[in-house]
């Protein structure tokens, strides 16, 4: 019977968890859509305004006084001739360099000055053509008919390009009402579907809204993890209150990862309960979810260890990091239809812009392999940012950071906690970062709690200085 | 004017259009160039050349095929970190379920291929299950126990497999029943069959599949933190290489109209294998590159050579020397070694520039 309830529930979890993935997907596609069209609208109308420049740029000479159009045209042809002279005179360099190692300075001189002659003597050449060609002594008066032909050309152009400008915007507000409507009319049935799902889910709550705790995300009650007879973490027992920056802290083996792995379920707790309240407010039990379900109730970790995949790009890592919301399904994926295609563009958008608020956006389409650690831990911060977390579980960021680095992490950690609301959950081996960035720290030994308290607090416990410390 | 001729020059920089660019960027762009250059090397055969002869556009052919199952064996060793020897077993398998409908049925090819398709997501996932938790060397010997099942099964006596004789006589389809296929046309069939799946394979690579297989493989706890179902991902990696290894059998059975049971030996699955590993990536173009060396220089030209006539397997001698060269040289795979030599000749009209002109200023 137990079985057969949670099936149900898991079910209803399923489909609002869908329901709030088109949801949110709805909520950002226009956006994305505006700023693709703009983009492509502005190269179109560029690329209209440089061909109308092209046609000008001559009819514009034409239209100059006659000695002012002589002197330009001069210039143009001049620096057309010394671009084409420009590599034969590196070239006459190279070579007078080679020379003066072979057969010493005098013959090299007496080679380069010949060779440089020759150049010489034809630029010079030209240049006579050229004051024969336009000469500069006219009577200096425009000719009416350039001047009039390049007028109306330049209305035309003006005129193409307004036009165009026009109907593009035209098409893209067209476009995007359209869209809007769509999405509008659609988001209307989504969201009371996602309300049903929810309340049903709702009314399951394990526990009552008083016993949880209002102020708290994560509760962790009498944890257990027994590993047949070693006792991992022993009756564990802490709150979390949203939107503060929580540490775990204890000597090496004290069990701090695996409370961790107990909360994301990657173990099954021996004992005791791991209550949540997940993106919507509502309080869950994480015991009864799957591993590869957790991320969807908002709950994002990193690894001791950076895992990052070395054979995609920093931006195919984080796309990695939204895996759990994509909605197209397996066929649209053989295929690439433009579902697919609409999702990946709203993702990468997304992952862009959490790049560039942690500074990181240089480094998008490179692969990690080779990129400095510091950069590395980054992008595993923007990968947990991917999927609107509410809880972020980071296990050891400052393992393998240098000073400098860790400073920037711990400004990082905080502007991931006020810009994104996130609340943060770490374990960490550098008190330094701790008693900094932490708002509430917990310490532990032998999977048993020692002391919970600000960082002054548990500075100062007798307790946590002996776990530490050892004894007299 | 000088203001005009700035903006202008600005402009140029940033929004000039480069068709010829965009076009060579494209990703297909290389695999529509090798297609034409097969068609091309088709159509001079068919004109009566005496440029290309008939046992290679045979061994082309035959590679195309090979290519086929040899992109689903890339994407289940590079991107799930799976292996498989059971690959010949199933182009085995596919080749004899072709043959049994073309015989017995009047049926349009495609509803072949869509059969075959069903068979071919069945027989993955009972692999996928199979092989469950199982990992490295123990999948490998256990695809080879069922290749070798599989392939002893073929030669049993029997109507559908024809026992140790195979099966011949096998008519040429009959495209739509419109258009009746010879040796010549079914080429380009293959060819046709060949680049769809080379797409579907590139769409693989760069959806949210294809990002989870690569997690998967690289650590298993990331890919569960990510939401990726381990399970579901893994038979889905052995499905699509069946499905392609299938699909092979069938264009085998259309081209060569037969097929027997000594073909389908776990040696065919090794050099598929092999040709994978020589190209050394997912992507088609390793794939292909692999097969064009294992496959194609042998069937078209060392079959030719008296020495290899007289000892047939001293082909799969040189095979051996060929891995042995490329893995312990260039693990990155001939694609990597294809790059390389085209960043040293990028390289050596650099440094030519510089010993002429000097250093750029």
């Amino acid at each position: 019977m137990a079985l057969r309830t949670n099936h149900a529930m898991q079910s209803t979890l399923k489909k609002r968890d869908k329901t709030y993935s088109e949801l949110v997907f709805n909520r950002e596609f226009p956006a994305v859509q505006d700023a693709l069209l703009t983009r492509k609208n502005t190269k179109r109308l560029k690329q209209l305004e440089l061909k109308g420049k092209k046609r000008l740029l001559p009819l514009e000479i034409e239209a100059l006084p006659a000695a002012e159009r002589n002197a330009v045209k001069t210039e143009r042809e001049l620096a057309a001739f010394d671009d084409s002279q420009n590599l034969p005179r590196r070239a006459v360099e190279q070579d007078y360099l080679r020379k003066v190692k072979k057969s010493g300075e005098e013959a090299a001189e007496q080679f380069r000055a010949g060779k440089l002659k020759k150049l010489d003597d034809a630029r010079a050449a030209k240049v006579a053509e050229l004051e024969k060609k336009y000469p500069a002594n006219v009577e200096n008066k425009v000719d009416p008919a350039a001047a009039a032909q390049y007028e109306k050309a330049l209305a035309e152009e003006e005129a193409k390009l307004s036009a165009l400008s026009a109907k593009l915007e035209g098409q893209r507000k067209e476009k995007l009402k359209k869209t809007e409507e769509k999405l509008n009319a659609k988001n209307v049935k989504l969201q009371a579907r996602f309300d049903a799902a929810n309340n049903a889910l709702h009314a399951r709550s394990p526990i009552s809204e008083e016993d949880f705790g209002r102020d708290n995300i994560l509760s962790v009650r009498n944890l257990k993890m027994y590993f047949s007879g070693i006792k991992a973490v022993d009756d564990l027992s802490f709150d979390i209150k949203q939107g503060e920056i929580f540490g775990l802290i204890g000597p090496n083996g004290a069990g701090k990862t695996t409370v961790f792995n107990c909360i994301t379920q990657f173990y099954h707790p021996t004992g005791g309960d791991v209550y949540y309240r997940d993106s919507h407010g509502n309080i869950v039990a994480l015991n009864d979810y799957k591993t590869t379900d957790v991320i969807k109730s908002g709950i994002v970790r990193t690894f001791q260890n950076i895992e990052l995949v070395y054979w995609l790009s920093i931006l195919d890592n984080l796309l990695l990091g939204v895996h759990a919301f994509y909605r197209s399904t397996l066929a649209d994926q053989f295929l690439h239809t433009p579902k697919l295609k609409r999702e990946d563009e709203v993702f990468r958008q997304r992952a862009i812009s959490i790049l560039e608020r942690l500074g990181i956006a240089a480094y998008k389409d490179m692969p990690p392999m080779g990129l400095p650690y510091g950069v590395l831990k980054k992008v595993e911060l923007a990968r947990t940012l991917m999927s609107n977390p509410r809880l972020i579980i980071l296990d050891e960021p400052a393992a393998g950071l240098n000073d400098a680095e860790t400073e920037d992490l711990t400004e990082i950690i905080r502007v991931i906690r006020d810009d994104f609301n996130c609340t943060i959950f770490l374990v960490e081996h550098d008190m330094n970062l701790v008693m900094n960035v932490c708002d509430t720290v917990c310490a532990i030994s032998f999977g048993k709690m020692l002391a919970i308290g600000t960082p002054e607090e548990i500075q100062s416990d007798p307790l946590v200085q002996e776990a530490y410390l050892g004894t007299e | 004017m000088r203001q005009l001729k700035n903006e202008y020059t600005e402009l140029k920089k940033q929004y000039a259009p480069t068709p010829i660019k965009n076009m060579t960027h494209h990703p297909l762009f290389g695999y529509v160039i090798i297609s034409l250059i097969l068609i091309v090397i088709q159509l001079l055969f068919i004109s009566g050349s005496d440029l290309i002869p008939l046992n290679v556009t045979q061994a082309i052919m035959q590679t195309m095929i090979y290519i086929v199952a040899g992109m689903g064996v890339g994407l289940l060793l590079f991107m799930a970190g799976l292996m498989s020897f059971a690959t010949g077993a199933f182009i085995g398998l596919g080749t004899y379920l072709a043959a049994l409908i073309m015989k017995n049925f009047m049926v349009p090819y495609v509803v072949i291929l869509a059969f075959v398709i069903v068979v071919g997501i069945v027989a993955g996932i009972l692999v996928g299950f199979v092989s469950l938790r199982v990992k490295g060397i123990h999948l490998l010997i256990i695809t080879l126990a069922l290749a070798t099942v599989m392939s002893t099964m073929y030669a049993l006596p029997n109507s559908f497999t024809g026992g140790p004789n195979g099966i011949s006589k096998v008519p040429f389809p009959e495209l739509a029943m419109l258009f009746k296929t010879n040796r010549d046309t079914m080429y380009f069939v293959v060819l046709a069959i060949m680049f769809v799946l080379v797409v579907i394979t590139l769409n693989i690579i760069n959806s949210p599949m294809g990002r989870a297989m690569l997690a998967m493989s690289n650590s298993e706890s990331l890919a569960q933190a990510m939401g990726v179902n381990l399970l579901k991902y893994r038979v889905l990696a052995f499905v699509i290489s069946t499905v392609y290894s299938l699909l092979a059998g069938v264009l085998y059975v259309s081209y060569m109209q037969s097929s027997i049971y000594a073909t389908w030996s776990s040696s065919l699955a090794m050099n598929i294998l092999i040709a994978a590993c020589l190209g050394g990536t997912a992507n088609p173009a390793g794939v292909m590159a692999g097969s064009f060396v294992v496959f194609t220089i042998d069937y078209a030209f060392l079959k030719n050579l008296a020495f290899f006539q007289k000892y047939p397997q001293a082909s799969l001698f040189f095979n051996g020397i060929l891995i042995i060269i490329i893995i312990a040289k260039y693990p990155g795979g001939l694609i990597r070694l294809l790059g390389s030599i085209k960043y040293g000749v990028k390289a050596l009209f650099a440094k030519r520039r510089v010993y002429k002109y000097g250093p750029e200023n």
